[in-house]
């Protein structure tokens, strides 16, 4: 049933700009308007107060305590304007932090999000057993990180090491992981790409799926070759889609925090505490909610600001393909 | 639309304001200011017991002496019959060994407590990272058991002033009846905070056939530090890369710090002074930040500094490191790995005296927000009864902090190797040190900085006064 | 499909670019499942065999055991699995039932509905959920502690509010599901907005177009949506064990945690098998629903108004 629905509201391409354009019509009586802000205010309201109430005064109420210094359980809050924000920006502790935080996330992101589309490519072709491969990519991100983090060390263990075992039974020198920078970021980064790219590839697969195949037909009938199809057709298609995964895979990446504590714990020397860790290390080793409110809100204006130039960069650009104006300027 | 905004916003600024009077502002009545001295608040522990005459406390478990959440009477059937059905015999008469150690410590906790009209109620928050996040929040909300249990957090707790102190009469007895490792860390301005009824301290180990591989007789105890490297070393020399000298775990967290932290005391050197600021750059912390060097280099490379106190150990299952410092539970660990182990107390640096950190403690305190504080002191009075010291002396993994038990001729003819673990607690104990301020942030400090200069040739006192201006910015 | 073209997907099959997902799929497909593997391999040790052992690339016990096992589906005199498997499975068909409906109606009004501010409101949601979720545990707690007139409370103080109740499980679900709202909005403008039109003209309501007109077409979409949701839901640690005390209010991860910390006490060396057993088996209810449902999931978001 459902892959039928799915199949018949395909509209064809002129219509949903047409849809855009008739809500955007300013001819729009402000009689309907003011129904639909009821009907809107009917539905919403409930549920955005209640979300208020649960999560947004809890979050607010973090934020609130970043303009305060409060040191220690039984100390009273102290008022203390910018300060913890001055701070944020003037220890290497803080600011090295989010810097990390954001290459990682990025790196992250980016490996996650290539390695899944190239799955998908794979996915996308009429495979036998296709189900069975797209459910085991996807069971890494259904485990536990605790356990799975576990057994990541266990492999990884410099001295009884599966991997270093085998290195030494194959003759090499064993590699002393903990030592070095670049293998601390690179296991995080192959722990979070091994959680995350079935996912990736999960949802690049749906993308896939709903590029529109009457261009492909176009695109052959102009005798355009396979990267030609690819450029043309199948990267533009997916744009909308990459707008949802890029944006949900880079808050997940940029919070990314328990690989980090349990496979380095920041090490060596610290060279891989991203701004989460140290986020929840103030806020209940040291009871200092004050920096650990500061810090959250700093990162959160940073994803934000990142996120909705995104956002509105790729509707720009949806907008651009869907009146297939590529590369030209938007009328 | 506005509407609702403005509506939100006034909503929000009510409840905020409701919430604090919950959890904020009361600082100033109920709460302790911090740090400053605090009468007691005498009209909660006056409070009258329940209904039926009996109380009720609840009480945080610990896992060594777990047996199940809720009521600790209802517990007792279904332990046994798992015991029973393991094959585990359940019968313990004290003197004699016992194989199912945490439920006969609880039906002794609970049949003298009993005597009192009290009954136990456990609960079980986890231990170390996310038992330290509930119980923060416990605090603040003050929902808060009457017994909270706890590692390297504790003496902070204290240090806030969330804790009750003992009262003086019970202070006394403890003081002059239980060995310093169950109470010395949780002493603060002449007052106790609380107790570990089986506490560790750290000793010397070796796998007496990796030393003697080297050509090291494996029987003579060794008690310098000189004797430490160089052993460590022929070892090492020995093992051509099979096996290594070792020594002990270093790496930045807490199993390292409360591990070396005894070769720190023994020195004569401290991570803080008095009043909780670091006193990183002693020449005494770069000269045990020398031997640890020194033995990092008798280590397979990376074991000493491994995040994972796990993998370090498990080198020394597999006899993979000769030497090792660590607590009690070691003997029987190393049973179970079959290991031939010998143990001494931890050697010497030239002009040091023996000194030690309390390791591996549960401490039970009371908080100040308890609701039934007089039956939970009486839960820790039974922690340190004849009974349950009994108990603990015949389990053979922890010694007995009673003195009178431990002190006594049956207990070192039965158990010479944990009478040695005994001597130890009794000596100088001391616990971690709680930071003003940013506490973890300045032990990060310390804790990367003894790994720089382990993994690195820097001038040692150089990264040590570079980590001490580091951490006073923080703690200031 | 008939015998012939049957065959002739099968010779498809064997053409070299074929082969080469094939080969690629199966091979990356087993490293990302050999940590797995080694769990599996993994449960089969006793405490002491695990502590002795120097592992190789995919290890098994001279002494085999099934008692990590057992446990798994069994209990311990500490563990009610089952108790905790119950409550798993209420809790998380709870919240998918609210995230649902609160994803459809929300994603309804954000795509349909013409309000001014709808696209402020619509971003200012989205980035709450950029926000650490760290920074809310603690103001959460308190007002849990804090819920008037609840546990014990008069208006603020005095009891322990809902903590340690059902509510903290029940309490979240009338909020809005703003992930899913986003998903369900892309969709819901790729459905002709005539739709709607024509049955506004038969005089439908907003809920008929909602549940009767527009539901039926986002079924894989909320497939979706109720897989990621139970999924995050029954592999959740935090609410059961920060919120809550009681053996009877425990979720399956929660009474992991535990089982794991009871032997991180100190000086203990951890059950590393029975914990790694038990975690790989909280996942094993979570693969099976993933595995009938996935086809779902590929057809939902394909739905999403994504057009060339």
């Amino acid at each position: 049933m459902a892959s039928n629905d799915g199949k018949a509201i395909t509209p064809d391409t002129e219509r949903l700009p047409i849809a855009r354009e008739f809500r955007r019509s300013p001819s729009r009586k402000s009689a309907v308007k003011n129904k639909d802000a009821l009907i809107a205010a009917v539905i919403l309201a409930p549920m955005i107060l209640w979300w208020l109430v649960l999560s947004g005064f809890p979050t607010l109420f973090g934020f609130i305590l970043g303009f305060f210094e409060w040191i220690g359980i039984t100390g009273s809050p102290k008022f203390v304007w910018f300060h913890n924000y001055v701070r944020f920006f003037q220890d290497p502790q803080y600011y090295q932090a989010l810097w990390r935080s954001i290459w990682l996330g990025g790196l992250v992101t980016s490996i996650t999000l290539i390695a899944g589309f190239g799955a998908s490519l794979l996915m996308n072709m009429p495979l036998f057993g296709k189900g069975i491969y797209r459910s085991i990519w996807y069971i890494p991100a259904v485990t536990s990180t605790v356990a799975t983090t576990q057994i990541f060390n266990i492999l990884l263990d410099t001295n009884n090491g599966v991997i270093n075992n085998f290195l030494v039974s194959i003759g090499r020198e064993p590699i002393v992981w903990q030592y070095s920078v670049f293998w601390g970021v690179f296991w995080i980064v192959v722990y979070s790409a091994w959680k995350g790219i079935g996912g990736a590839a999960l949802i690049w697969l749906a993308g896939l799926q709903s590029v529109d195949t009457t261009l492909y037909e176009a695109a052959d009938i102009d005798g355009a070759g396979r990267w030609a199809k690819l450029m043309n057709v199948t990267l533009p298609g997916l744009k909308p889609i990459a707008t949802y995964i890029v944006i949900t895979s880079l808050i997940g990446a940029i919070q990314i925090y328990e690989q980090v504590l349990f496979m380095t714990n920041g090490g060596p020397y610290g060279q891989t505490e991203v701004l989460v860790f140290r986020i929840y290390r103030d806020a209940f080793w040291d009871f200092n909610l004050g920096m650990a409110g500061a810090s959250s809100l700093i990162m959160a204006v940073i994803v934000f600001t990142a996120t909705s130039l995104y956002y509105r960069w790729s509707t720009e650009s949806d907008r651009r393909t869907t009146t297939r104006r590529r590369g030209g300027k938007r009328v | 639309m506005r509407k609702i905004t403005a509506l939100t916003g006034s909503m929000l600024l009510t409840v905020a304001l409701a919430a604090c009077g919950g959890g904020g502002n009361s600082s100033g009545g109920a709460y302790p200011s911090p740090g400053g001295a605090q009468p007691a608040d005498t009209s909660k522990t006056a409070e009258p017991s329940e209904s039926g005459g009996a109380t009720t406390i609840t009480v945080l478990n610990e896992g060594a002496v777990s047996i199940g959440v809720g009521k600790l009477d209802d517990l007792f059937a279904a332990k046994e019959k798992e015991y029973k059905d393991a094959g585990t015999d359940i019968e313990y008469t004290p003197g004699s060994p016992v194989q199912t150690f945490p439920l006969q410590y609880q039906k002794i906790m609970s049949a003298k407590l009993k005597e009192q009209n009290i009954s136990v109620n456990t609960e079980d928050w986890g231990w170390g990272e996310p038992l330290i996040q509930k119980q923060t929040a416990g605090f603040l909300a003050k929902n808060i058991p009457d017994i909270i249990v706890g590692e390297t957090q504790m003496p902070g707790f204290a240090q806030q002033g969330l804790l009750e102190p003992f009262p003086d009469d019970m202070a006394d007895y403890v003081r002059e009846n239980v060995s310093p490792a169950a109470w010395k860390p949780m002493e603060l301005d002449g007052k106790i905070y609380g107790l570990a009824a089986q506490p560790g301290v750290s000793s010397l180990y070796w796998n007496k056939k990796l030393v003697e591989q080297a050509g090291i007789d494996p029987d003579k105890v060794i008690t310098t530090w000189q004797e430490l490297r160089d052993n460590a070393k022929a070892v090492t020399e020995a093992g051509g890369g099979k096996f290594y000298g070792g020594g002990v775990y270093a790496a930045p967290n807490f199993g390292g710090y409360l591990r070396y932290g005894a070769l720190i005391a023994i020195n004569g050197g401290a991570f803080s002074d008095e009043n909780g600021q670091p006193a990183f750059n002693s020449a005494q912390n770069a000269e045990t930040v020398a031997l640890l060097r020194d033995l990092n280099k008798a280590h397979p490379p990376g074991l000493m500094v491994n995040n994972n106190e796990g993998s370090y150990f498990d080198a020394w299952n597999k006899g993979q490191i000769a030497y090792l410092i660590d607590g009690p539970w070691r003997v029987q660990e190393s049973a179970t790995a079959g290991l031939d182990l010998g143990m001494a107390p931890i050697p010497l640096s030239p002009g040091g005296k023996a000194a030690n950190v309390t390791i591996g403690a549960a401490f039970h305190a009371v908080p100040k927000d308890a609701k039934h504080k007089e039956a939970a002191f009486e839960y820790i009075k039974v922690m340190y009864s004849k009974e349950i010291q009994q108990l603990v002396a015949d389990s053979n993994t922890r010694s007995p902090i009673l003195k009178e038990i431990g002190e006594s001729k049956e207990y070192q003819d039965k158990h010479p190797e944990m009478y040695l673990h005994y001597q130890a607690m009794s000596g100088d104990v001391m616990g971690l040190p709680t930071f003003t301020k940013d506490n973890s942030k300045a032990w990060q400090i310390w804790g990367d900085a003894v790994v720089k200069s382990m993994m690195t040739d820097g001038d040692i006192q150089t990264i040590l006064d570079d980590a001490q201006k580091r951490a006073e910015m923080v703690t200031k | 499909m008939s015998s012939s073209e049957l065959t002739k997907k099968i010779a498809v099959q064997f053409k070299p670019k074929y082969l080469f997902a094939h080969i690629v799929l199966l091979g990356f497909g087993l490293l990302l499942l050999y940590p797995l593997i080694f769990m599996v391999s993994v449960g089969f040790f006793s405490k002491e065999e695990f502590m002795t052992t120097v592992l190789g690339l995919l290890p098994f016990p001279k002494n085999p055991t099934w008692s990590n096992y057992l446990v798994l589906f069994n209990g311990s005199a500490d563990a009610a699995i089952q108790k905790y498997f119950l409550n798993s499975t209420l809790r998380t068909i709870y919240s998918t039932f609210w995230a649902l409906l609160t994803a459809l109606l929300a994603g309804y009004v954000f795509a349909r509905l013409k309000f001014r501010g709808r696209e402020q409101l619509f971003l200012a949601l989205l980035a709450t959920q950029m926000i650490p979720a760290t920074i809310a545990l603690i103001p959460t707690y308190l007002q849990f502690a804090r819920w008037p007139f609840a546990g014990g409370n008069n208006i603020f103080t005095g009891g322990t509010g809902i903590l340690d109740t059902w509510w903290v499980y029940l309490i979240g679900g009338p909020s809005i599901n703003i992930m899913g709202a986003f998903l369900v909005k892309q969709s819901i403008e790729k459905v002709p907005y005539e739709l709607d039109e024509a049955a506004k003209v038969d005089g439908a309501g907003t809920f008929r177009i909602i549940f009767q007109i527009l539901l039926p077409l986002q079924m894989p979409i909320m497939a979706f949506i109720a897989i990621t949701t139970a999924l995050g839901t029954w592999n959740d640690f935090i609410t059961p064990f920060f919120y809550t005390s009681s053996d009877h209010l425990q979720t399956l991860p929660a009474a992991i945690t535990r089982l794991s910390s009871a032997a991180a006490s100190p000086g203990a060396v951890p059950n590393w098998p029975l914990i790694i057993t038990l975690s790989l088996g909280t996942t094993l209810p979570a693969l099976i629903m993933f595995f009938f449902f996935q086809k779902y999931i590929v057809q939902g978001l394909a739905n999403t108004g994504i057009k060339g």
